[in-house]
Protein backbone atom coordinates (compact mmCIF):
# COMPACT_ATOMS: atom_id res chain seq x y z
CA UNK A 1 0.00 0.00 0.00
CA UNK A 2 2.43 2.53 0.88
CA UNK A 3 4.47 1.36 -2.42
CA UNK A 4 1.48 2.10 -4.53
CA UNK A 5 1.02 5.66 -2.92
CA UNK A 6 4.50 6.40 -3.40
CA UNK A 7 3.87 5.78 -7.02
CA UNK A 8 0.54 7.89 -7.28
CA UNK A 9 2.54 10.70 -5.18
CA UNK A 10 5.63 10.58 -7.77
CA UNK A 11 3.46 10.41 -10.84
CA UNK A 12 1.17 13.29 -9.66
CA UNK A 13 4.46 15.65 -8.82
CA UNK A 14 5.92 14.44 -11.77
CA UNK A 15 2.81 15.40 -14.21
CA UNK A 16 2.44 18.66 -12.14
CA UNK A 17 5.63 20.06 -12.48
CA UNK A 18 5.54 19.15 -16.34
CA UNK A 19 2.08 20.73 -16.90
CA UNK A 20 3.66 24.03 -15.55
CA UNK A 21 6.74 23.84 -17.68
CA UNK A 22 4.52 23.42 -20.48
CA UNK A 23 2.59 26.67 -19.25
CA UNK A 24 5.18 28.55 -18.78
CA UNK A 25 7.20 27.43 -21.80
CA UNK A 26 4.84 27.18 -24.35
CA UNK A 27 5.03 30.12 -27.45
CA UNK A 28 1.41 29.81 -27.80
CA UNK A 29 -0.40 31.35 -25.25
CA UNK A 30 -3.44 29.99 -25.82
CA UNK A 31 -1.78 26.40 -25.43
CA UNK A 32 0.30 28.11 -21.92
CA UNK A 33 -3.73 28.66 -20.46
CA UNK A 34 -4.40 24.97 -21.62
CA UNK A 35 -1.78 23.42 -19.61
CA UNK A 36 -2.24 26.39 -16.47
CA UNK A 37 -5.51 24.78 -16.21
CA UNK A 38 -4.43 21.00 -16.23
CA UNK A 39 -1.74 21.92 -13.67
CA UNK A 40 -4.59 23.82 -11.62
CA UNK A 41 -6.33 20.60 -11.49
CA UNK A 42 -3.37 18.46 -10.64
CA UNK A 43 -2.62 20.98 -8.15
CA UNK A 44 -6.55 20.37 -6.46
CA UNK A 45 -5.26 16.23 -6.55
CA UNK A 46 -1.97 16.94 -4.77
CA UNK A 47 -4.18 18.93 -2.13
CA UNK A 48 -6.35 15.53 -1.70
CA UNK A 49 -3.14 13.80 -1.09
CA UNK A 50 -1.95 16.11 1.23
CA UNK A 51 -5.53 15.38 3.00
CA UNK A 52 -6.16 19.47 2.16
CA UNK A 53 -10.04 18.98 0.91
CA UNK A 54 -10.63 22.22 1.61
CA UNK A 55 -7.76 23.66 0.29
CA UNK A 56 -8.35 21.31 -2.66
CA UNK A 57 -12.57 22.58 -3.57
CA UNK A 58 -11.21 26.09 -3.81
CA UNK A 59 -8.26 24.96 -6.29
CA UNK A 60 -10.58 23.20 -8.48
CA UNK A 61 -13.13 25.84 -8.46
CA UNK A 62 -11.08 29.29 -8.39
CA UNK A 63 -7.16 28.15 -9.25
CA UNK A 64 -8.29 25.97 -12.22
CA UNK A 65 -11.64 27.15 -13.22
CA UNK A 66 -12.02 30.94 -12.52
CA UNK A 67 -8.55 31.86 -13.20
CA UNK A 68 -8.63 30.01 -16.38
CA UNK A 69 -11.65 31.44 -17.45
CA UNK A 70 -10.61 35.06 -16.87
CA UNK A 71 -6.88 34.03 -19.24
CA UNK A 72 -9.41 32.61 -21.97
CA UNK A 73 -11.73 35.25 -21.70
CA UNK A 74 -9.10 38.24 -21.81
CA UNK A 75 -7.21 36.41 -24.94
CA UNK A 76 -10.48 36.46 -26.78
CA UNK A 77 -10.90 39.64 -26.13
CA UNK A 78 -7.10 40.47 -27.35
CA UNK A 79 -8.14 38.56 -30.29
CA UNK A 80 -10.90 40.09 -31.02
CA UNK A 81 -8.92 43.86 -31.32
CA UNK A 82 -7.83 44.10 -34.91
CA UNK A 83 -3.88 45.07 -34.49
CA UNK A 84 -2.09 43.65 -31.75
CA UNK A 85 2.16 44.02 -32.04
CA UNK A 86 3.32 40.53 -31.82
CA UNK A 87 4.97 39.39 -29.14
CA UNK A 88 9.19 38.55 -29.67
CA UNK A 89 9.58 35.95 -27.18
CA UNK A 90 13.31 35.12 -27.71
CA UNK A 91 15.40 36.27 -24.64
CA UNK A 92 17.87 38.62 -25.30
CA UNK A 93 21.09 37.56 -23.75
CA UNK A 94 20.60 33.83 -23.93
CA UNK A 95 23.74 33.15 -21.81
CA UNK A 96 22.31 35.53 -18.99
CA UNK A 97 18.72 33.25 -19.08
CA UNK A 98 20.39 30.43 -18.65
CA UNK A 99 22.55 31.84 -15.72
CA UNK A 100 19.80 33.01 -14.12
CA UNK A 101 17.66 30.16 -14.91
CA UNK A 102 20.55 27.84 -13.64
CA UNK A 103 21.24 30.27 -9.81
CA UNK A 104 17.67 30.32 -9.34
CA UNK A 105 17.53 26.08 -9.74
CA UNK A 106 20.47 26.26 -7.08
CA UNK A 107 19.15 28.08 -4.85
CA UNK A 108 15.77 26.82 -5.06
CA UNK A 109 17.48 23.16 -4.52
CA UNK A 110 19.62 24.77 -1.48
CA UNK A 111 16.19 25.54 0.51
CA UNK A 112 14.45 22.64 0.07
CA UNK A 113 17.72 20.72 1.44
CA UNK A 114 17.74 22.95 4.36
CA UNK A 115 13.49 22.68 4.87
CA UNK A 116 14.08 18.95 4.73
CA UNK A 117 17.23 18.52 7.08
CA UNK A 118 15.71 20.94 9.65
CA UNK A 119 13.82 19.21 12.38
CA UNK A 120 9.95 19.50 12.54
CA UNK A 121 7.84 19.84 15.43
CA UNK A 122 6.47 17.02 16.55
CA UNK A 123 2.95 18.57 15.90
CA UNK A 124 1.67 21.43 14.56
CA UNK A 125 -1.04 23.90 15.34
CA UNK A 126 -3.82 21.38 14.62
CA UNK A 127 -3.81 20.19 18.40
CA UNK A 128 -4.29 23.73 19.55
CA UNK A 129 -7.03 24.56 16.73
CA UNK A 130 -8.47 21.24 18.03
CA UNK A 131 -8.30 22.58 21.60
CA UNK A 132 -9.47 25.49 21.68
CA UNK A 133 -13.14 25.96 22.39
CA UNK A 134 -15.72 27.33 19.43
CA UNK A 135 -18.48 26.70 17.72
CA UNK A 136 -17.02 25.33 14.14
CA UNK A 137 -16.30 21.68 13.93
CA UNK A 138 -14.59 22.33 11.16
CA UNK A 139 -10.35 23.52 12.07
CA UNK A 140 -10.21 25.09 8.60
CA UNK A 141 -13.60 27.05 9.03
CA UNK A 142 -12.91 27.70 12.59
CA UNK A 143 -8.98 28.67 11.73
CA UNK A 144 -11.03 31.51 8.91
CA UNK A 145 -13.96 32.75 10.31
CA UNK A 146 -13.51 32.36 14.80
CA UNK A 147 -9.28 32.68 15.38
CA UNK A 148 -8.24 34.28 12.07
CA UNK A 149 -11.10 36.83 11.59
CA UNK A 150 -8.84 39.63 10.39
CA UNK A 151 -7.49 37.43 7.46
CA UNK A 152 -10.39 36.93 5.71
CA UNK A 153 -11.86 40.38 6.27
CA UNK A 154 -9.16 41.96 4.61
CA UNK A 155 -9.41 39.22 1.87
CA UNK A 156 -12.73 40.45 1.44
CA UNK A 157 -11.83 43.95 0.94
CA UNK A 158 -9.11 42.74 -1.10
CA UNK A 159 -11.43 41.20 -3.65
CA UNK A 160 -13.73 44.08 -3.76
CA UNK A 161 -11.12 46.34 -4.42
CA UNK A 162 -10.19 44.44 -7.70
CA UNK A 163 -13.76 44.48 -8.95
CA UNK A 164 -13.81 48.42 -7.96
CA UNK A 165 -10.31 49.21 -9.52
CA UNK A 166 -11.33 46.70 -12.46
CA UNK A 167 -14.24 49.24 -13.46
CA UNK A 168 -12.28 52.41 -12.33
CA UNK A 169 -10.03 51.41 -15.11
CA UNK A 170 -12.90 52.21 -17.76
CA UNK A 171 -11.84 54.97 -19.88
CA UNK A 172 -13.98 57.81 -20.36
CA UNK A 173 -14.74 59.40 -23.60
CA UNK A 174 -12.79 57.58 -25.62
CA UNK A 175 -13.47 54.07 -26.91
CA UNK A 176 -11.65 51.10 -25.74
CA UNK A 177 -13.26 48.11 -26.75
CA UNK A 178 -11.12 45.50 -25.29
CA UNK A 179 -12.03 46.84 -21.87
CA UNK A 180 -15.51 47.46 -22.00
CA UNK A 181 -16.51 45.46 -24.51
CA UNK A 182 -18.78 42.87 -21.87
CA UNK A 183 -18.18 39.08 -22.98
CA UNK A 184 -19.90 37.64 -25.79
CA UNK A 185 -23.85 37.32 -25.28
CA UNK A 186 -24.81 35.25 -28.27
CA UNK A 187 -27.48 36.36 -30.16
CA UNK A 188 -27.92 32.91 -31.29
CA UNK A 189 -28.00 30.74 -28.52
CA UNK A 190 -30.19 28.01 -28.98
CA UNK A 191 -33.49 27.10 -26.98
CA UNK A 192 -31.60 23.81 -25.09
CA UNK A 193 -29.26 26.21 -23.88
CA UNK A 194 -31.20 28.30 -22.21
CA UNK A 195 -33.17 25.50 -21.45
CA UNK A 196 -30.00 23.71 -19.66
CA UNK A 197 -28.45 27.36 -17.96
CA UNK A 198 -31.87 27.47 -16.55
CA UNK A 199 -31.81 23.87 -15.36
CA UNK A 200 -28.51 24.68 -13.79
CA UNK A 201 -30.23 27.72 -11.35
CA UNK A 202 -31.71 25.68 -8.95
CA UNK A 203 -28.60 22.72 -9.27
CA UNK A 204 -26.45 25.34 -8.33
CA UNK A 205 -28.21 27.29 -5.69
CA UNK A 206 -28.59 23.69 -4.07
CA UNK A 207 -24.93 22.88 -4.34
CA UNK A 208 -23.68 25.89 -3.35
CA UNK A 209 -25.95 25.98 0.26
CA UNK A 210 -24.68 22.74 0.85
CA UNK A 211 -21.17 23.82 0.67
CA UNK A 212 -22.09 27.09 2.82
CA UNK A 213 -24.27 24.65 5.42
CA UNK A 214 -21.59 22.13 5.19
CA UNK A 215 -18.67 24.07 6.02
CA UNK A 216 -19.31 24.44 9.97
CA UNK A 217 -18.54 20.88 10.21
CA UNK A 218 -17.24 19.20 7.12
CA UNK A 219 -15.47 20.41 4.40
CA UNK A 220 -17.10 23.40 2.29
CA UNK A 221 -17.74 26.99 3.03
CA UNK A 222 -18.42 30.45 1.76
CA UNK A 223 -15.70 30.57 -0.96
CA UNK A 224 -16.29 26.97 -2.40
CA UNK A 225 -20.39 27.42 -2.45
CA UNK A 226 -19.88 31.08 -3.43
CA UNK A 227 -17.37 30.08 -6.50
CA UNK A 228 -20.30 27.54 -7.38
CA UNK A 229 -22.84 30.23 -7.21
CA UNK A 230 -20.14 32.23 -9.54
CA UNK A 231 -19.85 29.67 -12.55
CA UNK A 232 -23.67 29.30 -12.87
CA UNK A 233 -24.26 33.57 -12.54
CA UNK A 234 -22.00 33.77 -15.26
CA UNK A 235 -23.07 31.29 -17.44
CA UNK A 236 -26.64 33.13 -17.29
CA UNK A 237 -25.07 36.40 -18.06
CA UNK A 238 -23.30 35.03 -20.92
CA UNK A 239 -26.04 33.40 -21.96
CA UNK A 240 -28.24 36.67 -21.73
CA UNK A 241 -30.87 34.13 -19.75
CA UNK A 242 -30.77 37.04 -17.33
CA UNK A 243 -29.99 41.02 -17.76
CA UNK A 244 -26.17 42.13 -17.97
CA UNK A 245 -26.79 44.68 -14.38
CA UNK A 246 -26.51 47.97 -14.44
CA UNK A 247 -23.53 49.28 -12.45
CA UNK A 248 -25.13 52.13 -11.30
CA UNK A 249 -28.19 50.30 -9.69
CA UNK A 250 -28.30 50.33 -6.08
CA UNK A 251 -28.45 46.47 -5.93
CA UNK A 252 -25.35 45.70 -7.94
CA UNK A 253 -23.64 47.82 -5.49
CA UNK A 254 -25.25 46.37 -3.03
CA UNK A 255 -24.42 42.63 -3.81
CA UNK A 256 -20.95 43.75 -4.69
CA UNK A 257 -20.31 45.21 -1.09
CA UNK A 258 -22.59 43.39 1.11
CA UNK A 259 -19.98 40.61 2.31
CA UNK A 260 -17.54 43.36 3.66
CA UNK A 261 -20.31 45.57 5.28
CA UNK A 262 -21.53 42.22 7.30
CA UNK A 263 -17.96 41.08 8.27
CA UNK A 264 -17.87 45.16 9.69
CA UNK A 265 -21.32 44.90 10.99
CA UNK A 266 -20.26 41.57 12.69
CA UNK A 267 -16.76 42.71 13.88
CA UNK A 268 -19.09 46.06 15.35
CA UNK A 269 -21.42 43.59 17.18
CA UNK A 270 -18.14 41.75 18.71
CA UNK A 271 -16.33 45.15 20.14
CA UNK A 272 -20.23 46.03 21.48
CA UNK A 273 -20.13 43.00 23.08
CA UNK A 274 -17.08 41.65 24.34
CA UNK A 275 -14.97 44.71 23.60
CA UNK A 276 -12.90 43.23 20.80
CA UNK A 277 -13.68 43.64 17.32
CA UNK A 278 -14.36 40.45 15.92
CA UNK A 279 -14.69 38.73 18.88
CA UNK A 280 -18.38 36.67 18.71
CA UNK A 281 -20.20 36.76 21.56
CA UNK A 282 -20.12 33.05 22.68
CA UNK A 283 -24.56 32.91 23.43
CA UNK A 284 -24.67 33.49 19.40
CA UNK A 285 -20.94 32.85 18.38
CA UNK A 286 -22.65 29.61 15.83
CA UNK A 287 -25.81 31.60 14.03
CA UNK A 288 -23.70 35.17 13.70
CA UNK A 289 -20.85 33.17 11.90
CA UNK A 290 -23.47 30.71 9.90
CA UNK A 291 -24.79 34.35 8.71
CA UNK A 292 -22.10 36.19 7.86
CA UNK A 293 -20.78 33.08 5.77
CA UNK A 294 -23.99 33.20 4.26
CA UNK A 295 -24.17 36.34 3.08
CA UNK A 296 -19.94 35.93 2.42
CA UNK A 297 -21.03 33.35 -0.62
CA UNK A 298 -23.43 35.80 -2.27
CA UNK A 299 -20.98 38.70 -2.42
CA UNK A 300 -17.98 36.24 -3.55
CA UNK A 301 -20.44 34.88 -6.32
CA UNK A 302 -21.74 38.05 -7.21
CA UNK A 303 -17.98 39.60 -7.28
CA UNK A 304 -16.25 36.77 -8.85
CA UNK A 305 -19.09 36.85 -11.59
CA UNK A 306 -18.69 40.70 -11.81
CA UNK A 307 -14.58 40.23 -12.36
CA UNK A 308 -15.00 37.81 -15.01
CA UNK A 309 -18.10 39.21 -17.17
CA UNK A 310 -17.44 42.55 -16.47
CA UNK A 311 -19.84 45.30 -15.87
CA UNK A 312 -21.01 47.36 -18.87
CA UNK A 313 -19.23 50.88 -19.42
CA UNK A 314 -22.00 53.30 -18.65
CA UNK A 315 -21.02 57.01 -20.45
CA UNK A 316 -21.23 59.68 -17.95
CA UNK A 317 -24.34 61.71 -17.71
CA UNK A 318 -26.73 60.06 -19.64
CA UNK A 319 -27.68 57.06 -17.75
CA UNK A 320 -29.58 54.51 -19.40
CA UNK A 321 -31.25 51.60 -17.98
CA UNK A 322 -31.83 48.95 -21.40
CA UNK A 323 -28.30 47.42 -21.15
CA UNK A 324 -27.79 47.97 -25.21
CA UNK B 1 2.11 10.95 3.27
CA UNK B 2 5.08 11.30 1.19
CA UNK B 3 5.35 14.89 2.51
CA UNK B 4 9.71 15.34 1.13
CA UNK B 5 8.50 14.65 -2.45
CA UNK B 6 6.10 17.25 -1.96
CA UNK B 7 8.02 19.82 -0.88
CA UNK B 8 10.85 19.01 -3.70
CA UNK B 9 7.59 19.49 -6.05
CA UNK B 10 7.62 23.05 -4.59
CA UNK B 11 10.94 23.43 -4.98
CA UNK B 12 10.99 22.53 -8.88
CA UNK B 13 8.02 24.78 -9.05
CA UNK B 14 9.41 28.18 -7.74
CA UNK B 15 12.51 28.17 -9.76
CA UNK B 16 10.58 27.34 -12.98
CA UNK B 17 7.86 30.28 -12.37
CA UNK B 18 9.99 32.76 -11.23
CA UNK B 19 12.40 32.47 -14.74
CA UNK B 20 8.98 32.84 -16.49
CA UNK B 21 8.38 35.49 -14.85
CA UNK B 22 10.99 37.02 -15.68
CA UNK B 23 11.93 35.70 -19.21
CA UNK B 24 8.56 35.56 -20.54
CA UNK B 25 7.45 38.47 -22.42
CA UNK B 26 4.04 38.09 -23.33
CA UNK B 27 1.86 39.38 -19.59
CA UNK B 28 -0.46 36.85 -19.83
CA UNK B 29 2.34 34.26 -19.99
CA UNK B 30 3.75 36.32 -16.58
CA UNK B 31 0.80 36.29 -14.71
CA UNK B 32 0.88 32.16 -15.60
CA UNK B 33 3.54 32.34 -13.92
CA UNK B 34 3.25 33.96 -11.35
CA UNK B 35 0.06 32.16 -10.65
CA UNK B 36 2.03 28.96 -10.27
CA UNK B 37 4.85 30.71 -8.10
CA UNK B 38 2.13 31.53 -5.90
CA UNK B 39 0.66 27.41 -5.86
CA UNK B 40 4.81 26.25 -5.23
CA UNK B 41 4.93 28.62 -1.95
CA UNK B 42 1.11 26.85 -0.69
CA UNK B 43 2.57 23.82 -1.82
CA UNK B 44 5.62 24.48 0.32
CA UNK B 45 3.44 26.14 3.26
CA UNK B 46 1.64 22.87 3.58
CA UNK B 47 3.69 19.94 2.99
CA UNK B 48 6.41 21.70 5.42
CA UNK B 49 4.25 21.47 7.67
CA UNK B 50 3.67 18.81 10.22
CA UNK B 51 1.20 16.12 10.21
CA UNK B 52 -1.34 16.16 12.71
CA UNK B 53 -2.36 12.99 14.55
CA UNK B 54 -5.27 12.38 13.36
CA UNK B 55 -4.20 12.73 9.45
CA UNK B 56 -5.58 15.75 8.21
CA UNK B 57 -3.51 19.05 7.49
CA UNK B 58 -2.42 21.15 9.76
CA UNK B 59 -5.73 23.83 9.84
CA UNK B 60 -3.52 27.07 9.91
CA UNK B 61 -1.60 26.76 6.59
CA UNK B 62 -4.98 25.40 4.75
CA UNK B 63 -6.16 28.42 5.63
CA UNK B 64 -3.52 30.81 4.53
CA UNK B 65 -3.53 29.25 1.46
CA UNK B 66 -6.93 29.36 1.04
CA UNK B 67 -6.86 32.77 1.18
CA UNK B 68 -4.04 33.12 -0.82
CA UNK B 69 -5.84 31.57 -3.75
CA UNK B 70 -8.48 34.04 -3.11
CA UNK B 71 -6.26 36.67 -3.28
CA UNK B 72 -4.48 35.31 -6.25
CA UNK B 73 -7.84 35.57 -8.38
CA UNK B 74 -8.38 39.06 -7.57
CA UNK B 75 -5.22 40.24 -8.11
CA UNK B 76 -5.02 37.83 -11.73
CA UNK B 77 -8.51 39.46 -12.56
CA UNK B 78 -6.87 42.99 -11.51
CA UNK B 79 -4.01 42.72 -13.80
CA UNK B 80 -5.65 40.90 -16.99
CA UNK B 81 -8.30 44.33 -16.56
CA UNK B 82 -5.09 46.43 -16.87
CA UNK B 83 -3.74 44.37 -19.77
CA UNK B 84 -7.34 44.80 -21.43
CA UNK B 85 -6.66 48.78 -21.07
CA UNK B 86 -2.62 48.16 -22.34
CA UNK B 87 -4.02 46.70 -26.29
CA UNK B 88 -6.85 49.54 -26.66
CA UNK B 89 -4.37 52.09 -25.51
CA UNK B 90 -0.70 50.72 -27.39
CA UNK B 91 -2.01 47.75 -29.41
CA UNK B 92 0.17 45.32 -27.41
CA UNK B 93 0.04 42.69 -25.18
CA UNK B 94 3.70 43.39 -23.88
CA UNK B 95 5.55 46.21 -21.59
CA UNK B 96 8.38 46.62 -24.31
CA UNK B 97 9.44 50.48 -25.50
CA UNK B 98 9.22 51.09 -29.63
CA UNK B 99 13.01 51.17 -29.20
CA UNK B 100 13.15 47.88 -28.04
CA UNK B 101 12.33 46.13 -30.75
CA UNK B 102 15.39 47.45 -32.87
Amino acid sequence: MDAISLVVDVLLVGMTVLAALAAVASRDVFRAVAFFIVFGALMALIWLRLSAPDVALAEAAVGAGLTGVLMLETLGRIRRASDVEPVRERPRHPAFAAAGALALVGASAAAAAVAMVLERAPEGLAPLVAGTPGPMENPVTAVLLDFRGYDTLLEIAVLLLAVIATMALYPRGRPSPAATTPLTRGPERGMLLGWFVRMLLPVGILVAGYLWWQGADAPGGAFQGGTVLAAVLILMLVTAVVELPSPRWLVTRLALAVGLLAFLAVAAIGLWASGAPLDHPSFAAKPLILALEAVLTLAIAACLAALVVGVPHVPPRRPSRDGA
Amino acid sequence: MNAPLFLAGAAALLPLAIYGLAARRHLVSKLIALNIAASAVFLALLAGAPPAPEGAADPVPQALALTGIVISVSITAFALSLLRRLVDERGRVDLADGDDME
